[in-house]
């Protein structure tokens, strides 16, 4: 996958910052969500900061081109973070 | 994506990068079910106490990191691809990048520490000390390494074990880029 594939003028290096920094924006939302659905924020929270994560590996860190041990150990690890970090939080 | 699929598959940067790389996760891991187990134990404690945080401060310091992670990003495929003239410049950004969340931090902890919040005031300020003591400590030798990317960068040509010293650096700044965002997710949207 070359990163100088262009998707509507931008290179996929530059959809994956774009990407990420509207994740970001997305999970502060999540943050102003009231009290009554704070499983709903925080589930949202952590999901987006997996996706972004996820982004940073697959693309920034090259995982794409990677070895399938390296790109399914990073991929096992931030699915697994999350769900862990799911279960702490929201089941009571 | 399946690892198949992968036309060919080759280890970004130097292995050891990457065992330094699991070694940190799986650090990092334990500090984060450390603050998920105290948001769930003290759920007061740790909501007040977030709310003395200013978000704006996390907010900057994130898109401060992703943007260096893509200033970086794309150094290292230009370097690699033998594109541009001065390459530099984007390890330069992500330096400038990197030493302004350092500043960045200092303010927010000058602030906190004069508003009379310190490690010994409860679990959650012990937590947000500490870890993101631990990440300012990673940020600060991330600079350190995009300092070093910048001379191998402006070498006249580069060979294939500069290009793994450019990977290798790169790996270790997105590294820093990511527990970040973990970080910023517990400590201040919860």
């Amino acid at each position: 996958m070359s990163n100088y594939k262009t998707y509507f003028g931008f290179s996929t290096m530059t959809w994956a910052w774009l990407f990420l920094v509207g994740t970001t924006l997305l999970a502060w939302w999540f943050g102003f969500i009231d009290a009554e659905n704070m499983h709903l924020a925080t589930t949202g929270v952590i999901i987006a900061g997996a996706a972004k994560i996820w982004i940073i590996g697959y693309q920034f860190m090259e995982l794409h081109r990677a070895p399938s041990i390296l790109y399914y150990s990073f991929l096992s690890w931030t699915v697994g973070i999350a769900i862990v970090l799911l279960t702490i939080l929201t089941i009571s | 994506m399946s690892g198949a699929s992968r036309p060919r598959a080759q280890v970004p940067g130097e292995i050891g990068i990457w065992a330094f790389v699991a070694g940190d996760l799986l650090v990092f891991s334990v500090f984060f079910i450390l603050i998920a187990l105290g948001q769930r134990e003290m759920t007061d404690v740790f909501s007040t106490s977030r709310e003395s945080l200013n978000l704006y401060f996390g907010l900057c310091n994130t898109l401060l990191l992703l943007t260096g992670s893509w200033f970086v990003a794309i150094g290292v495929e230009r370097c690699r691809d033998g594109q541009g003239s001065d390459n530099a410049r984007w390890f330069k950004l992500a330096t400038g990048c990197g030493l302004v969340f350092v500043i960045n931090k200092i303010f927010e902890w000058e602030a906190k520490i004069g508003a009379g919040f310190t490690p010994l005031t409860n679990d959650f300020f012990m937590y947000f000390f500490i870890f993101t003591g631990i990440h300012l400590l990673h940020v600060v030798v991330g600079v350190v390494v995009l300092i070093f990317l910048c001379k191998v960068s402006q070498r006249p040509t580069l060979n294939s074990r500069d290009i793994r010293t450019l990977e290798s650096g790169g790996i270790f700044w997105h590294l820093v880029d990511l527990l970040w965002i973990m970080l910023f997710a517990l400590l201040y949207l919860l």
